[in-house]
């Protein structure tokens, strides 16, 4: 695990190490589910699935490969998570972002159990830390975020 | 509090130091809440009740004989969660799994679906139902988010 060193000015920040178990390529920002099948072992993760949506890990901090180590961060502002706009719902600062069913992106969709909550001050992996607007063809970018997952 | 060392292969975990204020002892794996009576200090701890569930502190690592120090992962893969199985509900994996009022042992028989926004030990395992009177604690794998 790695915490960032204390720095006045740096958001702070918490990483670990994970292996991409998905069977495809993370990009930077995108969202990583603990492997809740038999080979679970804590260190692998894979694209996020309904049944184990609270298995959830981090973001990651850059692209990993398939088979490949890398860092997600858990814990701290992030600047790059990859959260695809909604044609109808624009994001509301301070939701809570849940991952999303067979998807490694972040939705702004107001769905059941994945998309977004509204915030309740007792949880949230995730809290969206910018708006965005409504996209005819929603496509992900970066968005600004906490991730509380530590 | 424990960081393990950082290691490509290991799964990250997180411990901290608690004292067994329960009256009897842990075992390997059992849930340990924070002890919030007027004794407490933050590093006692003792069973499960009802109107604290919230204040869990994390899973024993070994086991912690009465009025001992110990310590408790709060964070990380745990293949040795003491959950006990159930007559009717099967576990699944990635369900929650709550502290059980008056037991140190978490069960099946109150699963809560995933939600991607809470639950401080997550199954990553399934296991079967059992039958009546073969119900019995065992070691499970989840993960821990209580840090």
């Amino acid at each position: 695990m790695i915490f960032q060193r204390v720095n006045r000015t740096d958001a702070e920040k918490v990483f670990t190490v994970v292996y991409n178990a998905s069977g495809g390529a993370f990009t930077t920002g995108q969202v990583l589910q603990y492997d809740v099948g038999t080979s679970a072992d804590g260190i692998r993760v894979t694209t996020p699935a309904a049944a184990g949506l609270s298995a959830f890990c981090g973001l990651a901090s850059a692209g990993i490969a398939n088979a490949a180590y890398g860092l997600a961060q858990v814990y701290g502002y992030c600047s790059t998570a990859s959260v695809k706009p909604d044609i109808t719902t624009a994001l509301v600062a301070g939701v809570i972002m849940k991952p999303v069913d067979a998807s490694a992106d972040l939705s702004c969709a107001a769905s059941s159990p994945d998309g977004i909550d509204a915030s309740d001050g007792r949880m949230g992996f995730i809290v969206a830390m910018q708006t965005n607007t409504t996209m005819t063809t929603p496509l992900a970018s970066a968005h600004k975020v906490f991730i509380r997952a530590l | 509090m424990l960081f393990q060392r950082v290691n490509r292969t290991d799964a990250e975990k997180v411990f901290v130091i608690v004292y067994n204020a329960s009256g009897g002892a842990f075992t390997t794996g059992q849930a340990m809440q924070w002890d919030v009576t007027p004794t407490a200090d933050g590093v006692r701890v003792t069973t499960p009740t009802t109107a604290q569930l919230s204040a869990f502190a994390g899973l024993a690592t070994a086991g912690i004989a009465n009025a001992a120090y110990g310590l408790a992962q709060v964070y990380g893969f745990c293949s040795t969660a003491s959950v006990v199985n159930d007559i009717t509900t099967a576990l699944v994996a990635g369900n929650i799994l709550l502290p059980v009022a008056s037991s140190a042992n978490l069960n099946c028989a109150t699963p809560v679906a995933s939600d991607g926004k809470s639950g401080f030990v997550v199954a990553m395992q399934t296991n079967t139902t059992a039958t009546a009177g073969a119900i019995a604690a065992a070691a499970t794998k989840v993960f821990i988010r209580a840090l």
